[in-house]
């Protein structure tokens, strides 16, 4: 559940602020859902990856599949990469990263402040 | 444990972020870049754009859109219709601009980094910048024009503003910078930059060198100032009944070597005008034709727009970033330019007093310098400073931070264009005139780059005009490298604007010109140049005393014209020379090619390959010599050459140097043939394409060389020296047709490029091919054209409360 919370509010945020902030606002948003919604750093750095990930990749190839990759196709002649679809998902892997790091960065912050508690028989 | 564990995915996260938000070498910002939500992908024009707006204009504006996404903008009052000028230049071409501005001020550096540091340098030291300011300074005493430049800067201002980083043009993404404010002084950029390009073509140093290699028998063979056959400008015979201002004769040519000399502008790239008067017309109305043929780029060098207000309305082409229209009409003229070579620059050697700097020697005492010193900012270095010391002529711009061999070489520059004058002025007058006395007061005005006006109008006058500043110079003066230290050698006045050269409604019923010769020894003023044209002018001239009935269609067709007059000449003399008898059989349909060929260099053919692949062989052959020095000199033009080969045959520089034989000319036609039959061989072998567009491979690179947003290998004909002057890196950069109808001017019009400077916009590039192929745009234009069926959109703007 966890895991699920932090995918979609990661993705949401991220789509919906950066409308209006720039590209690194996702290490912010990452940074703080994880550090609100904290767990296993692997868990966290998948659901920052995967949560900004795929809102890039998506918007990336929804924008790109408007235009019928025309400019895609010009710039990817820019990058040493040969297939145009090849950057949309270089777009999706960067943006995964960074929100991966911004994830896992919120997420040990949050463990200097938690204190081993008991593992309830409820989580 | 965990603190280290927190602090280190901290650092990583600010490093990655950083990294990914920066230009690295020539990486882009790669996370600013990428990101779907402001980096490449928001330069894919998203539909439609907005039909209403607010902006700070003072009356209500419409704008109509065509076809070809050329805005017509009816405007209340001058102040709207410059605004919004600037505000629907930037929207296409703000990365253009901003660009231009950068060369003009030398500041290119500060975001190309160390590599355009000598660029810089260079357009500081001849002075872009200092121009600039001072066609501002010189503005200030037309008001009107003033508050046009003012106006046009507050519009690509109020446009700038609406931006965020996902709104601006790509390239500014890729080189990692912002667009900053415009001002009216860049919008004054046109001035500097067209001379730069237009007037700045000289050989003094170059043909000192030459003087020095060959001796003045040689070079007056090789460089001759007339050669008969000319067709120029003033038709031959025109007399000229005004008293000339009397000059100064004494000049004295210095005898020395500049072993490197700085870059300049090419030459020629082949421009045409042509109007006939209503007697040669069907339907007796002016028919008029124009097209500047620059470095062809994309963005294009020309943006179209159309102006209107109650007391204007002109349409035709101007150089992003520039105010007014520059080639255009209007409901009563026409106005068309070519470039009209005519030596502007002078250099004059300077000898200072020791290696302070602080004094030079004049009329035989030392005279104080002044010394400036620029700053040129580089991205991500430190600034670069570079002196520039000013004596009395200009700019030493050959110095020993620059050029300078070693500090034995102090070469100031005086260059006409340094004194700017109003020619802004001139072409905001213009823009205005109703007739042929109006446009020929506004002329007074222009001060340069020489320019062949051509005009034509409703009321059926045709005329050409050649205004501008010209010194007066003796017989011979000004080919050479000067001595600065005589009073005598500089020239001190200017040819009067009475006494310009001009012709109006000849009996001929038509006018031209092409970069040609501009007038006969009749004309009572010195007139030279370095460069001139030698084919296109007589082929026009050619094809107009021929024409009659003349409909646009006609003008249409003489632009796009692809007869080789070099090869006409040249050609049969070649073909002759050769022993049929002993040919192989790849000599045989090398020759048969050539044999059967009509001299037109048309896209799809091989024969104009063949001709061009001997000729340059041949005329490399010829010019062996210059290949053994290492100081500049530019080699003797094809038209020369030509001259000498047929007339001169024992000329001694025919012989190849690397012989012990004395080569005749024949046997130089036969080397050559031989070389260029092997070496079609070896094309045809790596399967290359030998057609005519394939070879010759016309290309149009976007100004940062960017591959995917160039393009090259355009199917089009022609070439240099061809009325359609399509080479491989100029031509046609504005094709204009114009009739004036007495209904309503009727014109028509194409470029090799589009409005838009987006290369994510579908339309960028989109008139290339047509182009190539000859095709016209049927231009929208009239005092009202709300209802016509070609506008495919409107904007209307309103003033803001």
């Amino acid at each position: 559940m966890k895991f699920l919370a932090r995918l979609i509010l990661i993705g949401t945020l991220t789509y919906v602020l950066s409308l209006y902030a720039p590209w690194w606002v996702l290490f912010v948003v990452s940074f703080g859902v994880c550090f609100g919604i904290h767990g296993s750093s692997i868990n966290a750095f998948i659901g920052g990856f995967l949560g900004v990930g795929l809102v890039w990749l998506v918007t990336a190839w929804v924008l790109d599949y408007q235009s019928n990759a025309v400019f895609t196709d010009k710039m990817v002649q820019l990058f040493p990469v040969e297939d145009g679809i090849l950057l949309v998902i270089i777009s999706g892997v960067v943006g995964g990263v960074c929100g991966g790091l911004g994830a896992l960065t919120g997420n040990s912050f949050k463990q200097l402040f938690v204190k081993q508690r008991k593992k309830s028989i409820y989580s | 444990m965990k603190t280290f564990r927190f602090l280190f995915f901290l650092v990583l996260s600010i490093a990655l972020g950083i990294s990914l938000n920066s230009k690295i070498e020539n990486v882009p910002p790669l996370g600013k870049i990428l990101s779907p939500f402001e980096g490449y992908l928001q330069n894919i024009e998203k539909g439609e754009d907005p039909v209403n707006r607010v902006l700070a204009v003072e009356s209500p504006v419409t704008v109509y859109f065509d076809e070809i996404n050329i805005p017509h903008i009816y405007a209340e009052n001058d102040h709207d219709a410059y605004f919004m000028q600037g505000y629907l230049t930037a929207k296409d071409r703000l990365w253009q601009m901003d660009f231009f501005s950068r060369v003009v001020m030398g500041r290119l550096s500060e975001v190309l980094g160390e590599r355009a540091a000598n660029f810089d340098k260079l357009n500081r030291r001849i002075g872009l910048k200092k121009m600039t300011y001072q066609v501002w300074e010189n503005v200030q005493e037309f008001p009107e024009v003033k508050t046009g430049m003012e106006a046009y800067a507050e519009g690509v201002n109020a446009f700038i503003d609406e931006l965020d980083y996902a709104d601006y043009p790509i390239e500014f993404k890729l080189l990692d910078y912002e667009p900053e404010p415009w001002s009216p002084v860049k919008s004054c950029l046109a001035y500097a930059m067209l001379s730069n390009t237009l007037s700045r073509s000289e050989a003094d140093l170059e043909n000192t060198n030459a003087m020095a290699l060959f001796g003045e028998e040689l070079f007056n063979m090789m460089y001759p100032e007339q050669l008969g056959n000319l067709d120029p400008v003033i038709r031959k015979g025109k007399t000229w009944d005004f008293e000339p201002k009397k000059v100064v004769s004494n000049f004295r040519n210095i005898i020395s070597k500049t072993p490197q000399t700085i870059d300049k502008p090419s030459p020629l790239y082949g421009s045409n005008n042509f109007v006939a008067a209503g007697s040669k017309t069907k339907d007796g109305n002016v028919i008029f034709a124009n097209e500047p043929d620059l470095q062809l780029t994309q963005p294009s060098i020309w943006y179209a727009t159309h102006l209107h207000t109650p007391s204007l309305n002109t349409m035709g082409v101007t150089v992003p970033g520039t105010p007014t229209i520059l080639i255009g009409f209007n409901n009563e003229i026409v106005w068309g330019v070519t470039n009209s070579p005519r030596d502007q620059v002078d250099w004059y050697s300077i000898k200072f007093r020791n290696k302070s700097r602080k004094e030079y020697w004049y009329n035989n005492q030392w005279f104080k310098t002044e010394k400036v010193v620029e700053e040129i900012k580089i991205r991500g270095q430190a600034s670069q400073f570079d002196t520039i010391v000013y004596v009395h002529h200009g700019p030493v711009v050959y110095d020993k931070n620059f050029y300078g061999d070693n500090e034995k070489i102090n070469h100031a520059m005086r260059w006409v264009a340094h004194s700017p004058g109003n020619t802004l002025t001139a072409m905001y007058k213009v823009n205005r005139s109703q007739s042929y006395q109006e446009f020929e007061t506004a002329l007074t005005y222009f001060n340069g780059p020489p320019q062949n006006f051509l005009f034509g109008s409703k009321a059926g006058d045709i005329a050409v005009n050649l205004p501008g500043k010209f010194p007066i110079k003796p017989e011979g003066k000004g080919k050479f490298l000067l001595d600065g230290s005589q009073t005598d050698q500089e020239w001190t006045e200017t040819i009067p604007f009475e006494h310009r050269l001009w012709d109006k409604n000849p009996d001929q019923g038509f006018l031209s010109s092409a970069n040609q010769h501009q007038v006969d020894s009749l004309y009572p003023y010195y007139v030279w140049d370095h460069h001139y044209e030698y084919f296109r002018n007589r082929r026009i001239n050619d094809r107009l005393s021929l024409m009659n009935n003349i409909v646009p269609k006609d003008f249409m067709k003489l632009q796009n014209d692809n007869f080789n007059y070099h090869a006409s000449e040249s050609l049969p003399a070649m073909l002759d020379s050769l022993d049929t008898a002993t040919f192989t059989s790849a000599q045989r349909s090398y020759f048969t090619q050539l044999n059967t060929w009509d001299y037109f260099n048309e896209p799809e053919l091989l024969a104009p390959t063949y001709y061009q692949l001997w000729w340059d062989i041949l005329y490399n052959k010829i010019w062996d010599e210059y290949d053994t020095t290492n100081i500049t000199v530019n080699k003797p033009h094809r038209y020369v050459t030509t001259q000498l080969l047929q007339n001169n045959p024992d000329f001694k520089l025919f012989d190849i140097i690397d012989t012990k034989a004395i080569e005749t000319v024949n046997q130089l036609y036969y080397l050559s043939f031989v070389e260029a039959v092997d070496s079609l061989a070896s094309l045809n072998n790596s399967s290359t394409k030998t057609n005519w567009a394939a070879y010759k491979n016309t290309q149009i690179p976007h100004v940062l060389k960017l591959a995917p947003f160039s393009r090259e290998n355009i199917n089009i004909g022609g070439g240099k020296g061809i009325v359609n002057a399509a080479s491989k890196s100029a031509g046609p950069s504005w094709r204009m047709i114009v009739e004036m109808n007495p209904e309503g001017t009727k014109a028509w019009g194409i470029y090799p490029g589009s409005q838009t400077g987006n290369p994510a916009d579908d339309k960028y590039g989109h008139m290339i091919d047509k182009w190539a192929a000859g095709e016209y745009f049927e231009l929208l234009f009239g005092e009202d054209i709300s209802q016509s069926s070609k506008v495919t959109s409107t904007l209307t703007i309103k003033p803001e409360q």
